[in-house]
């Protein structure tokens, strides 16, 4: 479980990854509870999954991120809030060729490092539908996005946060 | 090209072969505009900065992101630079629809051309069109900058333009056209309107002549033009319902530009333009023109277009 008081960002939200992001700097296994549940930061995450394939971009880091294996399938879970037992409840079912709980771990830990993903307190209860691609989740990470995107304001959902 | 068109493109500034071929790309034109390669040598062009060509970016994503064969990492950038302008664009739609509400509160609702407006209507999905900024024809000027410095705009001092809190831009216009009016489609533009909902407020559309009109002749006041009429045009000429008669009752000037960008779209973007318009002379009155050039004096760019034109027409 990831136990601190909260921090705040300059942005003045509650910026729960920061505390999870300093646990995996110092476990090597991040574990989580079944229960835990997470969800995208808000106001600076967006992402589309087509296929099982998620595409996430950061707007605040102006970083973007593809997944491989079944990570676009378990970001669509995290995502909506479902809980990290029926997550892994759902691959175990799927039986793919990989150690669930140490893949899983360490997929959820780079989100939560690269700050993608926080705690939630609600969310889905069940997965949406069963993965449809066993291999090992993998988060591929692109830092070349100011070379590709026009960048001119308005910035897509920052700019309607609170001061 | 033509001898003719190629220096008649000179003047209006249209594409040399590279961008020509990026656009094709961009639009999906060709049978090699899908391939992995064309895509890769595509975007090593977009991402060059030095090019000004991201606004490219989202169209190549959605006209080329389900390609095959494409490695991942392409599709990723494709497929990211998607995500992100719809973001962007919804954004944009959200602060536009707040303003034009609140112009329409107070007088008759603005128009939308253009980019927008073919953004909303003809291309293949929004997020497509990169709109740097926010044009919008309104019948009144002084009434309408008031309403958008109360939707968080901002006049940009030394300047005519506004800017919003999160550093979107914008433009009122009286006229679809630069210089002191008396352009046929001033009026023509309002009176063919149609009512339209963007973000839910309510704006009027032009008609997709006169969009497609607006965005063929614009260029003709620029001193330096942008490929952006190109690809606008492309999808504004998409339209079933482009009433071609109208090029007839355009002055003579905007008729010869209008043929020779026709002429080029045609040619060089397989645009579906009818056959017997492109082979029709145009016919330019001595007096006319010399009549619009005097009008149009002090509008250097254009003028000189216009001797370029001419030159072009009986070269």
């Amino acid at each position: 479980m990831l136990v601190s008081s909260p921090r705040h960002s300059k942005m003045g939200q509650e910026c729960n990854y920061w505390r999870a992001a300093t646990l995996v700097r110092t476990e090597k296994s991040l574990k989580f509870a079944s229960s835990h549940r997470f969800r995208t930061i808000p106001n600076s995450v967006v992402a589309d999954v087509v296929e099982d394939e998620a595409v996430i971009i950061n707007v605040e880091t102006g970083i973007y991120y593809s997944t491989e294996g079944c990570g676009g399938w378990i970001w669509s879970n995290v995502a909506a809030g479902v809980p990290i037992g029926a997550i892994t409840a759902a691959l175990e079912a799927a039986s793919p060729e990989f150690e669930i709980e140490a893949a899983l771990d360490r997929f959820l830990a780079e989100l939560i490092e690269e700050k993608l993903i926080e705690t939630a307190e609600s969310g889905a209860e069940e997965v949406q539908s069963a993965p449809q691609k066993g291999a090992e989740p993998k988060l591929v990470i692109y830092r070349d996005m100011q070379d590709l995107m026009a960048l001119d304001p308005p910035m897509p959902i920052l700019d309607e946060q609170p001061d | 090209m033509s001898g003719r068109l190629a220096r008649f493109a000179q003047g209006y500034a249209l594409p040399g072969p590279e961008l020509k071929r990026l656009l094709r790309i961009a639009l999906g034109i060709g049978e090699d505009a899908h391939s992995p390669e064309s895509l890769r040598w595509a975007l090593a062009r977009i991402g060059d900065s030095e090019r000004g060509l991201r606004w490219l970016m989202p169209l190549l994503a959605a006209t080329n992101g389900k390609a095959e064969g494409l490695s991942p990492d392409i599709q990723a950038k494709l497929q990211a630079a998607r995500l992100y302008e719809k973001q962007r664009s919804q954004r944009f739609d959200e602060i536009a629809a707040s303003a034009i509400a609140k112009i329409g509160e107070t007088s008759a609702p603005p128009l939308i051309s253009r980019g927008l407006a073919l953004a909303r209507t003809a291309y293949p999905c929004r997020e497509a069109r990169h709109c740097h900024d926010l044009d919008l024809l309104v019948r009144e000027m002084t009434g309408a900058r008031a309403a958008m410095q109360q939707t968080g705009f901002a006049a940009i001092p030394e300047e005519a333009g506004l800017r919003h809190a999160s550093g979107m831009t914008a433009r009122l216009h009286l006229s679809p056209f630069p210089g002191d009016g008396g352009h046929p489609l001033d009026s023509a533009i309002w009176e063919r309107a149609a009512p339209f909902e963007l973000a839910g407020a309510p704006v009027l559309l032009a008609a997709p002549t006169d969009v497609l009109l607006h965005t063929i002749l614009l260029p003709s006041w620029l001193v330096a033009g942008h490929a952006t009429w190109i690809v606008d045009a492309h999808f504004a000429l998409a339209a079933d319902s482009i009433e071609w008669e109208a090029l007839d009752r355009l002055p003579a000037p905007d008729r010869l530009f209008a043929a020779r960008a026709l002429s080029l779209l045609a040619e060089e973007f397989s645009a579906p333009v009818p056959a017997e318009l492109l082979a029709r002379p145009v016919k330019l009155p001595f007096g006319e023109v010399l009549e619009s050039l005097k009008r149009m004096a002090r509008w250097k760019g254009r003028k000189a277009l216009l001797r370029e034109g001419l030159a072009a027409l009986m070269g």
